[in-house]
């Protein structure tokens, strides 16, 4: 797998991926799966810039003016994340446009597009959120019969079948 | 056998013609009706065999026999009609055992094939019928005879924005609390110390409930299924067990509206949404968490939804399920083991909002 680009964008992988988003918390739901999770904290702001299909670049000098952290601290817990996410298939890279461009809200935060080359450490840790790891906690007391017993979803003109 | 191709499934008005049939060989339909989460539900046994073994967890919701209901369900077996699912002979000559589950859902049907409960139910929504059928009523499960005609009635419910959660529910007419977590996390414990102290009581393994301004907990069933800890809790039900002589691995089936017909409740108001766990102490108490916490607590029976097929809509349900958590507080009830404060608990609860 190539180290991610400060131009790399992704987005939601799927409709089979449900979030909700409460307060600072996000509540995700593979339905391909049966596997369901949350994030919270700086997990959370990550997603919404997942789901603006912000660049990772973007996604690192935002957080950086919210939480007390280094560059390289942010880096790799976004880096961290957004590998986690894709492996469980909640998230895939994407080549189209981003949809802040497309005229659809993005987040609030202000997305400077500077490479992560640029990025520097926060001046001062004064007025910004505490920083923590990202942890996608993961629940699958499920998941093992979604896999087990898949359910057949017919097309409306493929069944029933008129005999 | 997993259905592998449209041949395999059977078509809905074949099945139910034979429902049909089978009345007639077993001299009649034997009907009842129910008002469940406001809708009337009317069950078409096809002659007496299932009738005692399906109605009972049902009896706190009977109604009288309506022919306007908006869900009609034909049910039969083979073993007492003598009239076997031709179109299933493959399945109606094999042991349940041998069968594999299968599911199938489009917009306008539903169709499962469960060989642990050993029935084929299938739903048309365009019709607002539905079929069940087992080879033989003396086989029924005790999970069965605890939540008859589930898959038929949550799936059409859903379809009606009222929602199967593997919940239970206490409270009152003024309002209640929806206890969600897995097995052994409380729920029944706590519903059943509820009860006996008084309150309303909506379920225990299943309800339903409707989001909305004022999100609302609907009655399926007056069963509960109990551990022998459990039991030993609760030793006013020891009598009722209805299945005394049960495997190991068997909970106990308890009918409670045998025991309190009077607080067997259609449903009522939600209040607040209790997320039960046991501790080590003594007293209980209440901890607020946030509505993200409920919602994931609810994932699971949002998953099971597409588990058993349906109404294609399970992941837009998880948005409006997340819309009622977010309108109802959400609690950890940390439950000691001095009973009584667990029902002072609930009870501070539902004085205070």
């Amino acid at each position: 797998m190539r180290p991610l680009s400060p131009s790399d964008r992704f987005t939601i992988a799927g409709p089979h991926v449900v979030h909700e988003t409460m307060d600072d918390e996000v509540v995700i739901v593979n339905f391909v799966t049966g596997a369901y999770y949350n994030l919270e904290k700086l997990g959370t702001v990550t997603w919404s810039y997942i789901q603006a299909e912000s660049t990772v670049g973007s996604m690192i000098v935002s957080l950086l003016g919210q939480y007390a952290a280094s560059a390289n601290e942010v880096e790799q817990a976004v880096e961290g994340l957004l590998r986690e996410l894709q492996q469980e298939d909640l998230i895939r890279a994407t080549e189209s446009e981003p949809i802040e461009n497309q005229g659809i809200d993005a987040p609030t935060m202000a997305h400077t597009r500077q490479p992560l080359a640029n990025t520097t450490s926060p001046t001062s840790a004064a007025g910004k959120l505490p920083f923590e790891q990202p942890i996608l906690h993961k629940y699958t007391d499920v998941q093992e019969m979604m896999l087990t017993d898949p359910v057949h979803q017919v097309a409306p003109s493929g069944w029933p079948n008129r005999k | 056998m997993h259905v592998s191709s449209n041949q395999s499934i059977p078509c809905f008005e074949t099945v139910y013609a034979l429902a049909t049939q089978a009345a007639q060989a077993a001299e009649g339909f034997v009907e009842r009706a129910y008002c469940i989460g406001g809708f009337t539900i009317r069950l078409l046994f096809a002659g007496p065999a299932l009738v005692p073994l399906l109605s009972p967890a049902l009896a706190h919701l009977e109604i009288a026999p309506s022919l306007d209901a908006d869900l009609t369900v034909a049910l039969w077996d083979s073993a007492s009609t003598g009239i076997a699912p031709a179109s299933l002979s493959h399945l109606a000559n094999a042991s349940p055992a041998s069968w594999s589950r299968s599911a199938a859902s489009s917009p306008t049907n539903y169709f499962l094939l469960d060989p642990v409960t050993a029935t084929l139910s299938m739903l048309d929504y365009t019709s607002d019928r539905g079929v069940l059928w087992m080879p033989d009523a003396r086989a029924i499960t005790t999970h069965d005879k605890a939540m008859p005609v589930h898959r038929l009635l949550c799936g059409w419910m859903r379809a009606r924005q009222q929602y199967s959660v593997h919940a239970a529910a206490v409270g009152g007419a003024e309002g209640g609390v929806l206890l969600l977590g897995k097995s052994g996390a409380g729920k029944s414990t706590t519903a059943l110390a509820c009860l006996a102290a008084g309150y309303d009581f909506a379920g225990d393994d299943c309800v339903l409930v409707r989001p909305g301004s004022v999100p609302f907990v609907s009655s399926l069933y007056n069963s509960t299924n109990l551990t022998e800890d459990s039991l030993r809790c609760f030793p006013q039900l020891a009598g009722a067990v209805q299945n005394p002589t049960r495997p190991n691995d068997e909970k106990a089936l308890v009918l409670l509206y045998d025991c309190y017909p009077d607080r067997i409740a259609r449903g009522f108001p939600l209040r607040a949404i209790l997320l039960p766990q046991i501790t080590g102490r003594v007293e209980s108490r209440l901890c607020p968490v946030s509505p993200a916490t409920g919602l994931i607590h609810l994932a699971p029976s949002a998953m099971s939804w597409l588990l058993y097929g349906g109404p294609q809509d399970a992941p837009s349900a998880v948005n409006t399920l997340a819309g009622m958590v977010q309108s109802l507080p959400n609690y950890v009830l940390e439950l000691g083991s001095n009973m009584q404060s667990v029902i002072g608990t609930v009870r501070s609860l539902l004085s205070s909002i």
